[in-house]
């Protein structure tokens, strides 16, 4: 916005005034409120001026009502004084009493005149008296007449009134006119002075408002500059910042906002002008800094785009480093031997040579010789300093010349230089960037020897993974596979194709025969096959024997030279000419051989015979494993025989032990119940004797049986759902007899509410039955007690006695087969010693668990978990 | 008239041992020695019920219950299979023939008894 004040411009006085009030330490609004208020005062005191004026006017009007009243009183005297006159005198004449009378009122009314007359006059007062002596003198002569006439003394009244009233009366009249003229006087006087401050007064009102004006005026004028004038320079001074220009001030006298606004201004210009320039300074680095890193990039994407040739990274240098640097020209010299080559260029200046030996007598050799960078501000002045490059310099044309060497792991490689073809040396900024340079096409080179290193490195590692791989294969064929001939075949292929062959075979040597024949053939006619498999190779022959005998690879690299074996003439003739063959062997033993032919003639390489060997290791043991595998077959087929023949038997021993067993148990029982009459009581013992040994064969012919089974496999639970309670109650109805008769306390407590299990019921009671049975039987006395429960999915029953108790050695053996603690309590206390390991297995199959708990001396506690819901655990046989 | 108990049983032991038992008994027993004697004894006397014994020279004890339960005449008569063929399933193939009843050998007279006069009642 532009700002355009309409006055003109004020006057040098004024300017003082306006930097005067500019100046004053006070905000805008209290100097405007000080003018207002001094203007205001004017005013108010113009107003009180008018009235003071008013004032006196109206003074001066009353003053004049006062003369004029004056001169009416004195008017009155006057006329009463001639009235007077004329009524004594009518009196006279007429003699009449009536009008004498009214001479004498007329006389009070003429005291009273005078009364009013000395009251508004007192002014007056020595004229005044005179009036008052001559009323008296008047009034006394009034009297006397009157009283002459009604004396009737009229000649006497007459003369009286000549004498006396009639000078009274003039000289009352000369009075009175005395008073009017000085009263006349006065009223002149009055209004002269009345008009003389109406004058004055209007001057006053008149200079007072023409003053207020003026004041108004003037202090608009002087605090509108004030604040004008300071704006308008910072308007200016903002005109110039935003033009750019950021070094003026303002320079403004006020001491109040504006000039905390020009002080601003002032500030913000510096501020704004400091940071004007960083940003230049920044921007200029950026720019540079943003041209380099194009020409970097550039170079960059040229590394990249051509990561195995070097020369148009070269060239990306030596074109940006002339570019960038401000140079003429740019080259890349490489060491190559005893000398440095121009390996890339760029620019007008001419090279006239394509290598130069290596020395410090030029730029470039002592920049690559000194591993520094060299700058030459003048070539041609270099006297001996630089001989060859002076010489060059005075044949090319270039003065000042900078190089830096090439370096990779401070070795130099070669040189980077830059010329211009007068004086004018390079700053420290282009230095540094052509050292960037430097490293920039050591990065490529360098770039480009790791990639081919790489590459290398690449094709070895693909030709390691494809051997692993077929190596994989093959182990994979070894294991996966029991097969001999797959196997065998899977290693003669891999082999061949790994070792860049044509065709393979794998020989199997009969120890027996004491000659190879081939198992295993790849990338040969079926009549080759014939044909080879039609010869007797033995150990003798020159080939496959030779090499199996000395137990190393043996290869051929040229058949038909020497003497060929009937094997290889057939070979040959079938278009083959290397052979390699590698011994399949074991410690001590010969297995066969690996063969592997190809049609061009020519050494097999180091690393082809190793990786053969490795193959004929794996045919070892794939030959090996077929073996092994052949005599675990016929060792399963014997192993299954006999358990059939185990099964068969166990049935049979069964049936034919059962028969006379029945007899046995079947007659003795007939005895003791006395069938055949009462026994003797020591026939009777001893019978009994003969029973119970008789049970005890049976108990063993069952447990027998059943152990075989399970072992066998062939024992199954009859899964079905059963009830705890009811197992319980079984067991104790068959053994509650045999504690009661040996006295023992024996209670059962089942829980109440126990759910309904699944599981094989008649395998659990003879479980329960089992370990019951011998809490009873190895406890003499005491108790046994049998708890029922039921607990996170599971049955839990304990059985526990006062017995003898089992030590801990023992507490584990108890489970396994023919174990009791002590050999002989079997025979005192019967049972077979299967039962517990019989219950073991049975608690097992449910998938539960059985343990013992027992301090010898103490009892025992036998605690069984069986799931309540149980599947059937199939034991490994 | 007391009841009549057929016993089909090849070995003289255990012949003797039924018959020491069911002398003690108002039962009257019949014997045979082998199966297909067992078959013809059946028909020829109608017993209340049959002992069977399952291995037995001529037939065995499986066809011999087949037999006689494949007859309109016999098929009612109770048979109790009494076998040393005491393995697991032997049961099962005993009833499959046609048995009512199975009692492992060795058996115990009394329980034998026992149970002929349950099938009896």
């Amino acid at each position: 916005m532009i700002f355009s004040a309409s006055w003109m411009k004020p006057g040098s006085v004024a300017t003082r005034l306006i930097s005067w009030v500019a100046r004053l330490p006070v905000r805008v609004q209290t100097k405007l409120l000080i003018a207002f208020l001094s203007i205001v005062g004017l005013l108010i005191a113009l107003g009180a001026v008018g009235l003071q004026v008013l004032s006196g006017v109206n003074d001066q009007t009353t003053e004049l009502i006062k003369l004029q009243r004056r001169i009416a009183a004195y008017r009155q005297v006057q006329h009463d004084t001639t009235n007077q006159l004329y009524s004594i005198s009518t009196a006279l004449l007429l003699q009449d009493e009536r009008m004498l009378d009214a001479a004498l009122r007329q006389l009070s009314q003429f005291g009273y005149d005078l009364d009013r007359m000395e009251f508004v006059a007192t002014s007056e007062a020595g004229v005044l008296g005179q009036v008052r002596l001559e009323y008296d003198r008047f009034t006394a002569g009034v009297m006397r007449v009157a009283e002459l006439i009604r004396s009737g003394r009229t000649e006497e009244a007459r003369k009286v009134q000549l004498d006396e009233i009639m000078p009274s009366a003039d000289r009352l009249e000369r009075l009175t006119n005395q008073l009017v003229n000085m009263a006349e006087a006065d009223m002149v006087t009055a209004i002269e002075v009345t008009e003389g401050a109406y004058d004055t007064s209007r001057l006053v009102v008149v200079s007072f408002a023409v003053g207020s004006i003026l004041l108004a005026l003037g202090l608009g004028y002087v605090i509108s500059w004030s604040l004008v004038d300071p704006v308008k320079k910072i308007e200016a001074r903002l005109r110039q910042i935003a033009a750019g220009d950021f070094a003026q001030q303002v320079a403004v006298g006020n001491r109040d906002e504006l000039g905390a606004l020009a002080d601003n201004v002032n500030q913000t210009s510096a501020q704004l002008g400091r940071l004007y320039r960083e940003i230049e300074t920044r921007n200029r680095e950026l720019t540079e800094t943003l041209e380099q890193q194009i020409a970097t990039s550039a170079i960059l994407r040229t590394i990249a785009a051509s990561p195995t040739d070097i020369q148009p990274v070269l060239n990306a240098v030596a074109e940006s480093a002339a570019k960038l640097c401000d140079a003429y020209d740019a080259a890349i010299l490489l060491k190559d031997g005893e000398s440095l080559t121009i390996r890339a260029h760029h620019g007008p200046i001419p090279i006239d040579f394509v290598k130069y030996p290596i020395s410090r007598d030029w730029v470039a050799g002592r920049a690559f010789v000194d591993r520094k960078t060299v700058h030459v501000s003048d070539l041609s002045t270099a006297g001996d300093d630089f001989p060859a490059g002076r010489q060059m310099a005075m044949r090319l044309g270039h003065r000042t010349t900078l190089a830096a060497p090439l370096l990779r792991e401070d070795e130099a490689i070669g040189s980077l230089i830059i010329r211009r073809v007068e004086i004018r040396p390079f700053d420290r900024k282009q230095i540094e960037l052509l050292t960037t340079f430097a490293d920039q096409a050591v990065i490529a080179i360098e770039n480009v020897r790791l990639f081919q290193e790489v590459q290398a490195r690449t094709a070895e590692l693909a030709r390691s993974v494809a051997e692993l791989e077929a190596l994989g294969e093959v182990t994979k064929a070894v294991n996966s596979t029991l097969d001999l001939d797959t196997v065998l075949q899977t290693i003669v292929a891999k082999a061949v194709q790994l070792s860049d062959t044509d065709a393979g075979t794998i020989f199997v040597f009969s120890s027996t025969r004491q000659e190879f024949r081939p198992r295993a053939t790849y990338g040969m006619s079926e009549e080759l096959v014939a044909a080879i498999s039609g010869q007797t190779i033995s150990l003798n022959d020159p080939g496959i024997g030779d090499a199996a005998r000395r137990r190393e690879p043996v290869q051929v690299p040229e058949l038909g030279e020497g003497t060929p074996t009937p094997v290889q003439k057939i070979i040959r003739d079938a278009g083959y000419r290397g052979v390699l063959i590698v011994p399949l062997l074991r410690p001590n033993k010969i297995v066969g051989a690996l063969v592997v032919r190809r049609r061009k003639p020519g050494e097999f390489d180091q690393q082809v015979v190793h990786l053969m060997e490795t193959f004929a290791a794996q045919s070892v043991l794939a030959i090996q494993n077929a073996k092994l595998f052949r005599e675990i077959e016929e060792k399963g087929r014997e192993l299954e025989a006999a358990s059939r023949h185990k099964s068969q038997f166990l049935a049979n021993m069964s049936h034919e032990l059962r028969t006379p067993l029945n007899s046995v148990l079947g007659f003795t029982e007939l005895l003791v119940d006395g069938i055949y009459g009462e026994l003797p009581d020591r026939a009777k013992a001893t019978v009994a004797r003969v029973q119970a040994n008789g049970r005890h064969l049976l108990g063993l012919i069952n447990d027998v049986l059943d152990l075989s089974k399970i072992e066998a496999g062939q024992l199954t639970l009859a899964l079905d759902d059963y009830s705890l309670g009811q197992i319980v109650r079984t067991a104790a109805a068959a053994v509650e007899p045999l504690a009661r008769e040996k006295g023992l306390a024996f209670t059962t407590t089942v829980a109440n509410g126990l759910p309904t299990g699944r599981g094989d019921e008649r395998r659990l009671t003879q479980v329960l039955l089992n370990i019951a049975g011998n809490a009873i039987k190895f406890t003499e006395s005491g108790s046994v007690d049998i708890f029922a429960n039921a607990a996170d999915g599971h049955f839990e029953i304990v059985v526990r006695d006062t017995g003898p108790g089992i030590a801990p050695k023992d507490q584990a053996l108890i489970f396994e087969e023919f174990q009791q603690v002590d050999n002989s309590s079997t025979r005192q206390k019967g049972g077979t010693g299967l039962g517990l390991a019989i219950s073991k297995r049975f608690v097992e199959m449910h998938g539960g668990t059985i343990s013992v708990e027992s301090v010898p001396g103490s009892g025992a506690t036998f605690r069984m978990t069986i799931p309540i819901d149980a599947e059937e655990h199939v034991q490994a046989a | 008239m007391s009841k009549r108990i057929l016993m089909v049983e090849d070995t003289e032991d255990n012949r003797q041992i039924v018959r020491d038992l069911i002398a003690t008994t108002e039962y009257e027993l019949i014997e045979a020695a082998d199966g297909a004697a067992g078959v013809a004894a059946a028909a020829a006397h109608r017993p209340d019920l049959i002992l069977m014994d399952i291995q037995l020279p001529v037939m065995d004890g499986y066809e011999a219950t087949r037999r006689i339960k494949s007859d309109p005449a016999l098929q009612h008569i109770p048979i109790i299979a009494v076998t040393s063929y005491a393995l697991s399933g032997d049961e099962a193939k005993a009833l499959a023939a046609g048995c009512d009843g199975y009692v492992a050998k060795p058996f115990s007279p009394r329980q034998l008894l026992a149970k002929v006069r349950e099938l009896l009642a």
